[in-house]
């Protein structure tokens, strides 16, 4: 293989699936932030009536 | 039994069991047939190595930035996209049947391919297209017949696995979201990134494989100038990802209110932007064993992208592969997987559109979406016409029907109904990584841009030059006529009253991230 594929190949390899693993550790350990308390009741209670009836 | 709303109004829907088993059914749907057949081919025309800079660009600045705006609107609004456009405003409610009639046309098509695909795992046991697959594809096996005419007689061969596709569809979308599209997800998908990574590694191991990801990754820098090789990324991009086809819409709708957005869209789109280039690797490499073998350039072979690649080139190759039985079956079962994955999403948009306006419950749906759905596959697809009709639907359902689509999106949220603040807000309230105004600027206005330009010039060059060689009965009936079918079909779902009631609906208020942050 020549030089200049080489480098493209493994430029995207790094970025794309790097990328990849960076974003999926971001999502898996990065902790979401904390809603206020007024719209975490609203959420539950809209849950809550959604799970009632499915 | 067939009403699914409370009496309080609220809409009885699916829900995925965890954001694990949304970000499965997302990336199943982002892989799909293009990953395999039509991106290796589309990279390599258009600068090789180099193409790969436009395509990471298309990635970052169009497909995880109209990812994420799909996601938020589907989240936000809790529905499929004429639930979503109905609780933006009520005269926007026909936009998102326009992207359920998409879906629709598409999905009546692209089950023709998976059949195909299935037939020939068992064709591949025996290579039974002998010393001439183009022949065997063409002549035996779909039995075609010219542009000249329209010819609905059955192909059994085709109709028989197509059938089956279709019942084997319905039954995971009639047991729900839960236990039909994510049990089937959480099976298929890791199953075809084991059986495509096999075939990668074996295609890696044969002689002129290196040859072939040399073409494969060699720039050719000076198409980097090219404005239609950047076209051909933001498509590659903005098709592979399934954006604008109200597909992440309605996945996202069913999603949990706390659910981290911006990290599923960005691992959804760089897994499937992965698979891409996994998929470029195993088909170059086999191509330059084909090469090696034919004692020819890699560059002198022809049919290296979609139909050609997949049902005569690969034929081709398998014949002439030591264990290239067990490729073929490879090869294609990760085709079936693939395009199974997708078009249990597009069927789940129809069925779910379905299930919200008129309350019925997913079996319910399932059986009427499929019914209609599946007799016209059957009728055009499974015919000796079914490639010419397949081949005109498919060009201008995705160069116009798609593209108009996301332009319209754009143009509702930024300008008409400006949204994008607060669908910003919201997937920051929720979400590890954050969207700044330079979001709202790409999909309101940069990425619309573009698309625009796109559209007209395919729009001029299709009524000026007509599409490839067909004559103009065929693209009126089967291009155009499908449009305005599309267009007809939104008009009239747009008229028919609602069963459920859509209309009272509690957002949850976003908090802007200052105010938060205090």
């Amino acid at each position: 293989m020549s030089t200049s594929a080489i480098a493209l190949m493994s430029v995207a390899m790094i970025l794309v699936w790097g990328g990849l693993v960076w974003f999926a550790w971001n999502l898996r350990y990065r902790k979401v932030p904390v809603l206020p308390a007024h719209t975490e009741e609203l959420i539950a209670r809209l849950e809550a009536e959604e799970a009632a009836i499915r | 039994m067939g009403k699914s709303s409370s009496p309080k109004g609220v809409m009885k829907r699916g829900v995925w069991s965890s954001q694990y088993g949304f970000l499965l059914a997302a990336i199943g749907s982002a892989i799909g047939l293009g990953n395999i057949w039509r991106f290796p081919g589309i990279a390599y025309k258009n600068g090789g190595g180099a193409f790969l800079i436009p395509y990471l660009v298309a990635l970052v600045a169009a497909g995880t930035t109209f990812l994420l705006l799909d996601y938020a609107l589907g989240h936000r609004y809790r529905g499929t996209p004429p639930v979503v456009f109905r609780r933006i405003h009520r005269r926007a409610e026909i936009l998102g049947w326009w992207q359920v009639a998409i879906c629709f046309v598409i999905m009546v098509y692209y089950a023709v391919i998976i059949a195909w695909a299935a037939r020939y795992i068992i064709f591949s046991t025996t290579t039974a297209w002998g010393k001439a697959p183009d022949k065997f594809f063409a002549e035996q096996f779909l039995a075609a017949v010219g542009t000249e005419t329209l010819n609905l007689s059955p192909v059994w061969g085709i109709f028989i696995p197509l059938a089956a596709i279709w019942v084997i569809v319905l039954i995971i979308i009639a047991f729900g979201v839960q236990r039909g599209v994510e049990k089937a997800n959480r099976i298929f998908l890791p199953l075809l990134v084991g059986l495509f990574l096999i075939m990668v590694i074996r295609a890696l191991t044969l002689p002129g494989a290196i040859d072939g990801l040399n073409q494969f990754f060699t720039p050719k820098w000076s198409a980097l100038a090219d404005g239609q090789v950047w076209i051909a990324a933001f498509s590659q991009i903005f098709y592979s990802l399934s954006v604008a086809f109200g597909i992440m819409m309605t996945y996202s709708s069913y999603l949990p209110r706390k659910s981290n957005l911006g990290g599923t869209g960005f691992v959804a789109a760089f897994a499937n932007s992965a698979f891409e280039i996994l998929a470029g690797i195993g088909v170059f490499a086999t191509l330059g064993f084909m090469a090696h073998q034919q004692g020819v350039k890699v560059s002198e072979l022809e049919g290296i992208t979609g139909i050609g690649l997949s049902f005569i080139t690969f034929p081709q190759i398998i014949s002439s592969m030591p264990g290239g039985a067990l490729f073929g079956v490879l090869f294609f079962t990760s085709l079936v997987l693939a395009g199974l994955t997708s078009l249990l999403s597009l069927v789940q948009v129809v069925a779910g559109a379905v299930q919200d306006k008129f309350a019925l419950t997913p079996a319910k749906s399932a059986i009427w979406v499929g019914s209609i759905s599946g007799v016209i596959s059957l009728i055009l697809f499974a015919s000796k016409s079914g490639l010419n009709v397949l081949d005109v639907v498919d060009n201008y359902i995705n160069a116009i029907g798609v593209i108009s689509s996301a332009i319209l999106i754009a143009l509702t949220v930024a300008i008409i109904h400006p949204r994008l603040r607060v669908l910003r807000e919201h997937v920051n309230q929720v979400s590890t990584i954050k969207l700044g105004k330079w979001w709202d600027v790409l999909v309101g206005f940069i990425v619309p841009a573009m698309l625009l330009s796109m559209l007209l010039s395919t729009i001029s060059e299709l009524i000026t030059k007509g599409y490839g060689d067909y004559p103009t009965w065929l693209t009126l009936s089967f291009g155009w006529g499908v449009l305005l079918f599309a267009a007809v079909g939104s008009f009239l779902l747009t008229l028919a009253p609602w069963r459920n009631q859509v209309d009272q609906f509690e957002l949850v208020p976003v908090t802007p991230s200052k105010e938060k942050n205090k």
